[in-house]
This record gives structure tokens, C-alpha cells and sequence, in this order.
């Protein structure tokens, strides 16, 4: 498969401060990759330089294989924060301004057609002073929807949105994908990438923590358990060949690499006759952590 | 780009409002005389024709420059392709094609067409006002800013330019930025006029480009 983005060593730094220090990944083509990161981790800089908004200090970005020049912003759509319109105008006007800058045939029929995509279409002739915050995100989105867009980079477009809005931005943001767009957007909420991930880059200070499926990340995740005898599970899953030791809470193991011996693990406890109270897998949030921890340290 | 930039004036009431401003103000001026009474005169050092052009671009104009720094919608049109110089282009012929039509309401409403000598100076005092208004709306980048600084420099300095000896006053006038580009009825200066006016804008845009898109 063939990326649609591909950076590699971007930096950036701003009054001698590096934000951005040799940053390396891969988006493939046609998947939604999540862009993971902490606020200050440098994911708003990452979105400024890919959009050709400020010029990289060393690095190089490929779009769809060919270097970044200004030219591929026609298959580039961007969105950057909190979405701004022009309050007195209508969403269908703000989109149609949108997409007269991107010299777009016909573009208020391709400005209904976007609003149609994001499912705002009942909203159309509405003035964007009175949408609520998760219409303007979905009105945000459909400005970049204009025809023969391609990849779709979007920053933290479920900011500030509630449960049901955010919903809503990532049903949408899965439609798309289904019709070909690739997307790469940033969030620094971690439970939605467990959701909607096919693919991860996690930034931590300005470097790639990690990048690759949301499947292969998966495999990395720790099994949890609460047991009544600590130390007698520990012994038996050590003696079995686990990679097992002490969680951070009171009656906590955690065992490593357990992908597919899960069965063989609780049967190991059983035979040494202890009790498990409680098991489960790591969630995604517990494992960022994790690796952000273990970056720290190795720091 | 154009149509875009006049969208964003429909049904905007800052715009329709520094608009309605530039097209009557003709006649408030003579209202303004009308009701002030005999003992007080009260008049515009530019004839009618002139005042509703100038009056568009110097409101108008840097409202348009600076709303998509007000509104932080630069940010994404600039993700488009499109360059800060093009939009901006775009703003100053929308301003120019509405300082025209200003032009031809004045005339209308005040029924007299000014001679050809008094047209070409005006025209020139007019895109000349235009130029300035950019490029200080693009180095401030915020409409009460721009008419700040275009008001208290043009009071502020004609009072230092009077400390000047008498000799070097004409010269300094055609030369200090906003100030005497319009005078171009002031035939001996007008080479350094254009060319210092021409040196004011390439550094405006050398500046602003340090701060736009690639």
C-alpha cells in the first residue's frame, strides 16, 4: 500500500526552542491515522508545517509520493483548531467562499454537495453565528471537502465537542474514508483512537513515540489481574514462562506478550490455586502512558 | 476572489455600515453645513466627487484588509491555493471597484462631472490612498489599529513637518509614507513621490511575507 503522507526528520524550532526534532512516520493510503500526542507535544506545529503554513527548519514531506510543494493543496484539505467563519453568512456561503479560493467549478453546488457529506444540509441557509460548536466542526470539515480532495489533515476536530458531537465528527470522518479519503488527525484523546484508529503515530516532545497499526499496538498491551495471593501467581506464571510482575495497586500483576495465551495463563492461576478477582487488558490510555513513561526515563 | 470579497460584505453590518458611510458622506458634509447655521461653516478640504471614493477606501478598504486577521480566518484560506498577495489583491480591487461606484453616486447625487485634469488627479489621489490603506493594513493587521495610526499620523506629522526649513517642506511631504502621495497636482516632486511610495510598499510586502505562507 502506498502512503499518502510520509515525513521524514521535520524540524522545528521557535526562538531556539525545538518543538519538532527530526519527526519520522508514514500515513497509508485510504486509512484514518491518529496523530496522538499531549497539548505542547507538538502535534498543532506538525499541522502548520504540513500544510505549508510555515516552512520546516530541515525535514522533507511527500504527498502521495511526491514532494511538498504548494501545488498540493489541491488534494489537501486542512483544518486547524476552532473552526472561524464569517458569523453573518450562511453555512452554504462560507463553504462557497471556501471553495471559490480552491477556483472550484460550480461552487455553490459543490458547496451543498460537501454540506450534504458532513449531513448539514438542513443547516445550510442557517447563519453560522447560530450553529452549535459540533455544526461548525462538521461545517469546518465540509470546507475541506471540495472536489478531488485526497487527504484530509485535521486538528483536533472533536475539540470541545460532547459525547454525542463527537460522535457525529468521527461517524462522519469514517464515511469519508470509505469514499477514498485518507485522513490524519490529531487528537490528545486517547479513547477515541482506541475506537476509531486503523493507524497510530504517537508524538511525544517532538519525536515519534510510536507508529504503526492500532492492531500491532494492541499486541503491546499488558494483561491486568487482581489475584487474593500475590506472590504465589507470580511464582506459577514466572514458572510457566510469563513475563509476570507487580501492577502499581494493592493485589496487581501485570503480565507482558499474553496475545493468544490468555486461556493458558488463567489455567496456569487455577492449577497453583489462586483466585483471580479480576482480569482484563490494558486499555490504549494506560499504555500511552506507559510509553510515554518509559521515554522519559530512557531520557 | 473578487465575488468572495463582496460576499463578505452581504448582510455584514460593519461593511454595509463603513459602505453607507463612504457613499453619503457627501451629503452629511453638506447636511453637516446646513444645519450648523450661518455663523459656523463646516466643509471638506476635497470636493464631493472625491470625498465618497476616498472615504470607501479609507474605512472600506481597511476593514476588508484586516477582517481575515479580526475573524482568524486566514489560517484556513491560506491552507488553500491561494497567496496572502493574491487575497490581498483581491481586497484592493473589490475597495477600488467600490470607491468607483461611490465615485458615480457622488457625481449622480451632486450633478456635476468634474473636469478631465481634476478626474486623472483624483483617480491617482485615490489609488494612491488605496496602496497606503494596504500596505499599512498588512503591517498592522487590525482595523481600529490602521485608523489609529492613519489619524494621528496625519495630524501628528503635517505639525513636525512645519519645524522643517521651508525649503525641505515640499520635498519631505511627497516623501513621508500616506501623507503627500496624493498631492500629485505638486508636479516637481512627483519622481520622488512614486519612487519613495514604490521603496514603502516592497518593504511592506518583504515584511509581511516574513510573517505569511509559503
Amino acid at each position: 500500500m502506498s502512503n499518502a503522507l510520509s515525513v521524514r526528520g521535520l524540524t522545528k524550532s521557535y526562538r531556539g526552542r525545538r518543538v519538532l526534532d527530526g519527526l519520522t512516520f508514514e500515513v497509508p493510503e485510504g486509512a484514518i491515522a491518529l496523530y496522538l500526542g499531549p497539548n505542547g507535544a507538538g502535534k498543532t506545529t506538525t499541522f502548520r508545517l504540513l500544510s505549508g503554513l510555515e516552512a520546516p527548519d530541515a525535514g522533507e514531506i511527500h504527498v502521495f509520493e511526491r514532494p511538498w510543494d504548494p501545488r498540493v493543496r489541491r488534494f489537501l484539505g486542512v483544518t486547524l483548531e476552532e473552526p472561524r467563519f464569517y458569523p453573518w453568512l450562511t453555512g452554504l456561503e462560507n463553504v462557497e467562499i471556501a471553495f471559490r479560493y480552491r477556483r472550484v467549478k460550480n461552487p455553490a453546488r459543490a458547496a451543498l454537495k460537501a454540506l450534504e457529506r458532513v449531513g448539514l444540509t438542513y443547516a445550510a441557509r442557517r447563519r453560522f453565528r447560530d450553529y452549535s460548536l459540533g455544526m461548525r466542526q462538521r461545517l469546518y470539515l465540509a470546507a475541506q471537502l471540495f472536489p478531488g480532495v485526497r487527504l484530509l489533515l485535521l486538528d483536533e476536530p472533536t475539540n470541545g465537542l460532547d459525547v454525542e458531537g463527537r460522535e457525529e465528527v468521527w461517524s462522519t470522518l469514517q464515511a469519508l474514508t470509505r469514499q477514498g479519503v485518507s485522513l490524519f488527525v490529531s487528537t490528545h484523546q486517547v479513547l477515541e483512537a482506541e475506537r476509531f484508529a486503523e493507524y497510530l503515530v504517537v508524538l511525544h516532545k517532538g519525536r515519534v513515540a510510536y507508529q504503526g497499526t492500532y492492531r500491532d499496538l494492541a499486541k503491546r498491551r499488558r494483561f491486568v489481574l487482581r489475584v487474593d495471593d500475590v506472590a504465589e501467581a507470580l511464582a506459577a506464571l514466572r514458572a510457566a514462562g510469563f513475563e509476570a510482575f507487580l501492577g502499581r495497586r494493592p493485589g496487581e500483576l501485570y503480565v507482558e506478550n499474553t496475545a493468544g495465551k490468555v486461556d493458558r495463563l488463567l489455567a496456569c492461576l487455577t492449577e497453583a490455586g489462586v483466585q483471580v478477582l479480576d482480569q482484563r487488558f490494558e486499555d490504549l490510555e494506560e499504555l500511552y502512558w506507559r510509553i510515554k513513561d518509559g521515554l522519559e526515563r530512557a531520557a | 476572489m473578487v465575488w468572495n470579497e463582496l460576499l463578505k460584505v452581504k448582510r455584514n453590518p460593519m461593511g454595509l455600515s463603513l459602505l453607507a458611510l463612504g457613499f453619503f458622506f457627501p451629503a452629511a458634509v453638506f447636511l453637516a453645513d446646513l444645519l450648523a447655521g450661518e455663523q459656523v461653516e463646516i466643509a471638506s478640504t476635497v470636493q464631493p466627487w472625491l470625498q465618497a471614493p476616498v472615504v470607501v477606501v479609507a474605512l472600506l478598504g481597511a476593514y476588508l484588509l484586516t477582517l481575515e486577521a479580526a475573524l482568524g480566518t486566514g489560517k484556513w484560506i491560506f491552507t488553500a491555493p491561494v497567496t496572502p498577495p493574491q487575497l490581498a489583491a483581491a481586497k484592493a480591487f473589490t475597495t477600488a471597484l467600490l470607491a468607483l461606484l461611490a465615485f458615480l453616486f457622488a457625481v449622480g447625487l451632486a450633478g456635476e462631472l468634474p473636469s478631465g485634469r481634476e478626474l486623472g488627479f483624483g483617480g491617482l489621489a485615490v489609488l494612491s490612498s488605496l496602496l497606503t490603506i494596504t500596505w499599512l493594513s498588512g503591517l498592522i493587521r487590525h482595523f481600529a489599529g490602521v485608523l489609529v495610526v492613519g489619524v494621528v499620523w496625519m495630524q501628528v506629522a503635517p505639525w513636525l513637518l512645519k519645524l522643517l526649513p521651508q525649503t525641505v517642506q515640499p520635498w519631505a511631504w511627497s516623501v513621508l509614507p500616506g501623507l503627500g502621495l496624493t498631492h500629485f497636482e505638486d508636479a516637481a516632486h512627483n519622481a520622488a513621490r512614486v519612487l519613495t511610495h514604490l521603496f514603502y510598499l516592497l518593504l511592506a510586502w518583504v515584511v509581511w511575507r516574513r510573517g505569511g505562507a509559503r
